[in-house]
């Protein structure tokens, strides 16, 4: 999914193992936090580890957070360049 | 009687209105005559079945036609020269009708010149319905006439040759009495194997007759061009003993299965014979598999005559079963299905009237039990995973760009064959590149690690680095980006004739291999290096300073 004005994709969605997996940006800062907190929160598939997570949509995330994570995604590539 | 009672234009002619004319019935068999014609001309006559509205106006008007031809002869004194097709089909049924119709347009798409049409349509309804002929030997002997006749005007198309063994076929359904002496003299003329004495023979150990059957169906085979089919065969075939397994374990209820079985058993299994050497008609010990006359004949051909000359219903369902074999083995070899479908061929042994109601009942039961097909394909896969053979490869394989390739993503459809060496060294290269792409996030304890796989790490990660290596042009204008010249850049591309949107699509696309992530991004109109990569992108361009001291 691409921001509409820049673009840049903010989520990358897609199938794996039976399973819906959403790829989105975090703040480094968050990223282990998010991991540490949810099982199924992992460093990105495929994409750098750094700067992303994987959502797997198994049920074990409340939804409040992953419209969060989404919309912090969404805040991190739709911000400036300095 | 006045001319204008008998003036008819084509606008005019309308059935009732003919009906109520005053005419002499010579007047009316012509009007009629007229009408009928208009109609064929304006309704494609007679072949437009598919539509069954047509279909059935075209049944009326022709059983119409007749009935009233016949009414016009009772009145009539006068002689009326009627068609001989009219006067058939005035006692004919409607499915009668339709079958003929169905005839002659296969005749009609066969055979060549109109007036073998013709003569075949006016043939093919005198002996169909046997009203012009006094015993149902004669019309045999019609039948067998009108072939030898047509067979010596030329070389018969195959298809028309199938049209007239099928119409033997319906024959012989008809007049069940003169099947011996059909089916011998149709053996006489095609050659095969219309009685099933050949497959009996052959069961019996006659080699003469198995020699003879083999060959007869290589020749089939080689006609039809069903050679390719010859290994799905095979293992269709190879592969019933597991679903018979199968069925019997999956479906104990039903009662009838020791009766398929022997009949599978006695029917299917005949022991290896040695067969008769071509042409110098010694025996010679050959060694020849079980399946070999499996392989090589036309399977559908030959069950189809099983149905309509031995009315075996066993063989029926073994058909079925086979059919379903087959189709399972197809799919996991990832050919085209076969045209022929299992509830036609069904269809047709039940039409034939063959089996006892009791069979047919059961036989039907069991098709509606999805255990049945549930059996058939785990029989399948037990074959398959059993035997381990090496079957054919996948095709259509070549047509993918291995550079498009997409190891994490990609949900590698593997071919049915499988190489379990190429398998396991794909898994390995797997786990080496999910290695690699997570590294640096997710830590390698170097203990954990062996020598050997960072080895096979290292070596991996060079693999992948080399194929998304960006080239001189690209890390010239990286760098000029990362020192934020982008005056400097666009002038660059600008001397390169390159539009800006491809090279960063480019760098871009190798970037998202590389890292994870697009490098470059628009920002109010300009491109740049996203701030997150900086650290990246120096690596990328310190890759361009380590290059030219090499070349240095």
């Amino acid at each position: 999914m691409r921001i509409r004005t820049t673009n840049r994709i903010f989520a990358w969605i897609y199938e794996r193992e039976e399973k819906i997996w959403i790829n989105v940006k975090c703040d480094p800062e968050w990223r282990d936090m998010w991991r540490q907190a949810y099982e199924a929160v992992l460093p990105a598939y495929h994409m750098n580890k750094k700067h992303w997570n994987s959502l797997i949509l198994n049920g074990t995330i409340p939804e409040d957070d992953i419209h969060r994570m989404i919309a912090e995604s969404y805040d991190l590539c739709a911000k400036k360049q300095k | 009687m006045k001319k204008s009672e008998t003036r008819w234009t084509e606008d005019s002619l309308n059935l009732q209105k003919m009906y109520e004319q005053r005419l002499t019935p010579q007047r009316k068999v012509e009007a009629f005559r007229r009408y009928v014609i208009k109609l064929k001309r304006q309704r494609n006559f007679g072949r437009a079945l598919n539509d069954m509205d047509d279909g059935q106006a075209d049944i009326r008007l022709f059983r119409e036609e007749a009935l009233y031809m016949k009414g016009l002869i009772t009145e009539c004194d006068a002689h009326v020269r009627l068609s001989k097709e009219i006067r058939c089909l005035e006692e004919m049924t409607d499915e009668q009708i339709v079958c003929y119709y169905m005839l002659v347009r296969c005749f009609q798409n066969d055979i060549v010149e109109p007036s073998d049409v013709f003569y075949a349509r006016y043939y093919l309804l005198e002996v169909a319905n046997l009203i012009y002929q006094d015993t149902p030997q004669e019309a045999c002997e019609a039948l067998f006439s009108f072939w030898d006749a047509w067979s010596r005007k030329g070389k018969l198309s195959n298809e028309s040759r199938e049209y007239f063994y099928t119409v033997c076929s319906l024959f012989m359904l008809t007049f069940q009495e003169l099947m011996p002496q059909m089916t011998g003299r149709l053996e006489e003329l095609s050659g095969r194997d219309w009685s099933g004495q050949a497959f009996e023979d052959m069961e019996k150990g006659v080699y003469a007759s198995a020699g003879r059957f083999v060959m007869q169906n290589a020749r089939m085979l080689k006609e039809n061009e069903k050679i390719s089919d010859k290994v799905h065969v095979f293992h269709a075939w190879k592969a019933l003993p597991h679903v018979f397994l199968r069925l019997e374990t999956e479906l104990k209820t039903y009662d009838f299965r020791h009766v398929i079985l022997n009949g599978f058993y006695k029917s299917v299994y005949i022991g290896e014979y040695p067969v008769m050497c071509g042409e110098t008609k010694e025996q010679k010990d050959v060694r020849v598999s079980k399946y070999l006359c499996y392989e090589y004949q036309n399977f559908s051909d030959y069950w189809k005559v099983r149905y309509y000359v031995l009315y075996e219903s066993v063989q029926d369902f073994l058909c079925v079963i086979y059919q379903e074999t087959e189709r399972q083995i197809r799919r996991h070899m990832r050919v085209s299905a076969r045209k022929g479908s299992v509830s036609r061929i069904l269809d047709k042994a039940y039409s034939a009237g063959a089996e006892p109601e009791r069979d047919t009942f059961r036989i039907k039961e069991v098709l509606r039990d999805d255990r049945f097909y549930e059996a058939v394909r785990s029989g399948v896969l037990d074959y398959l995973t059993a035997e381990n053979v090496d079957l054919p490869k996948r095709k259509r394989c070549a047509g993918k760009k291995t550079s498009e390739r997409d190891l994490d993503y990609e949900k590698i459809d593997f071919p049915t064959v499988i190489d379990r060496e190429k398998l396991r060294r794909a898994k390995e290269d797997a786990e080496q590149v999910l290695a690699i792409l997570s590294e640096g996030e997710i830590a390698y304890d170097s203990e954990d690690v062996s020598e050997k796989q960072q080895e096979r790490v290292s070596k991996a990660a060079a693999e992948v680095t080399a194929a998304s290596t960006f080239n001189d042009i690209e890390k010239t204008y990286l760098r000029y980006l990362r020192v934020g010249d982008c005056a400097a850049a666009e002038t660059y591309l600008h001397t390169l004739r390159m539009p800006e949107p491809v090279m960063m699509k480019n760098i871009n696309h190798k970037a998202l291999e590389m890292i994870g992530d697009l490098l470059l991004t628009r920002e109010t109109g300009s491109i740049c290096i996203l701030e997150d990569y900086m650290g990246e992108a120096d690596r990328i361009l310190g890759e361009i300073y380590r290059d030219r001291t090499k070349g240095k």
